[in-house]
């Protein structure tokens, strides 16, 4: 009998092995996932927010009732196509260092005539979606030249390596010096080194049905860490942001990612 | 803002005779009436009661969906491709507010 149950007990570990084998590789297992959602239903959730951004985008809207299509991404008024690869960087109207969040945010003030305080997250992050959706497999080039943009990379650097909070953690604890390692579901990724990383945001988190931008990520980052996350649009978020995005450089944006 | 309606077809084209999928997804929060919100009040019901697929206005399918339907719902409906022709797909939640999506299904 006692044979039966240690016979029983080892299936059972080698099941348990074999299950973990199948999760070793979060892309490979997402990319499953993916599939079986496009297999049943044919649509994936972050098609709604695609669609629905490009709803919010051409509508006219706000009190100067104007759509989005004459916003300046960088590279001219309605030029949309792989700008998602080229943010952060300096625009020369609000004389500022935006990412795709904060120009978002900034269009719909100066075009739509929207003050700060009435423009909801939700709509930021479906226009997000909606222009990822045309960066998709395009390059990641983002280049700190300006001397603004350079003096945001090297706060976004400084941040990332910056110990601090109850935990005396920073960024690079978690993805420099334990990569690869896990205390969750996922290994810590390589930042640094890994371009695939930084060039799938803003991307569908499929484990608990969230839209997030790299924005949302810093942030639950930080509360990870125990710190009071910085404000949506702040210059911390767009230093890393920035910071992160130049180590992605030369990688293909996967948009809108599809992560768990 | 009117409701969000995908539709899609699987396979996208399919051959005459084929059996065919039409995928709708809604984007809706299909609010059910007994969830409450942080500071303990009751968060009205409003979710889809009414979804209506029509082929160039032949009534293909109803659906009326109930409070227990999921967020961002997905209806799927099986028939047999034997034209070419408009889809259109409409619904209606308790709020009033409606939607409405066509999508043309052609043959290979």
């Amino acid at each position: 009998m006692s044979r039966l149950w240690r016979l029983a007990a080892t299936a059972l570990a080698f099941l348990a092995l074999l299950a973990f084998a199948q999760e070793d590789d979060p892309y490979k297992e997402a990319e499953k996932q993916k599939r079986q959602l496009l297999e049943q239903s044919g649509v994936l959730p972050s098609d709604l927010f695609v669609e629905q951004g490009e709803r919010l985008f051409k509508t006219k809207r706000g009190p100067k009732q104007a759509s989005l299509e004459a916003c300046d991404f960088g590279r001219g008024p309605g030029k949309l196509e792989g700008v998602v690869g080229r943010l952060p960087r300096y625009f020369f109207d609000t004389r500022r260092v935006e990412d795709l969040d904060s120009r978002i945010r900034t269009c719909m003030i100066q075009l739509q005539g929207f003050k700060p305080e009435e423009i909801r997250r939700s709509d930021v992050v479906a226009i997000a979606f909606y222009l990822a959706s045309l960066s998709n497999e395009r390059p990641v080039t983002v280049t700190p030249l300006m001397p603004q943009e350079r003096a945001l990379y090297a706060l976004g650097e400084k941040l990332f390596y910056l110990r601090a909070g109850p935990r005396d953690m920073s960024c690079a604890t978690c993805h420099v010096t334990y990569v690869g390692r896990r205390a969750g579901v996922l290994p810590y990724s390589d930042l640094l080194n890994d371009k695939r990383v930084a060039s799938h945001w803003p991307a569908y988190r499929y484990s608990n049905d969230q839209a997030w931008t790299m924005a949302d990520r810093i942030r639950a980052c930080y509360s990870v860490l125990g710190m009071p996350a910085p404000d949506f649009y702040s210059e911390p978020i767009i230093a890393l942001t920035l910071f992160l995005n130049v180590q992605a450089r030369g990688g293909r944006m996967d948009l809108p990612g599809f992560i768990r | 803002m009117s409701i969000n309606i995908l539709v899609r077809f699987t396979p996208a084209r399919p051959k005459a005779g084929e059996e065919v999928r039409i995928q709708v997804v809604v984007q809706h929060p299909m609010e059910p009436g007994t969830r409450r919100d942080a500071s303990g009040n009751l968060i009205p019901a409003n979710y889809i009661n009414d979804v209506v697929v029509t082929m160039d206005g032949q009534p293909i399918a109803q659906v009326k969906p109930g409070p227990g339907t999921s967020a961002n719902p997905l209806f799927a409906f099986k028939m047999k491709a034997t034209k070419s022709g408009q889809v259109k797909v409409t619904c209606k939640d308790l709020n009033g507010q409606t939607g409405e999506r066509t999508a043309d299904l052609t043959l290979a």
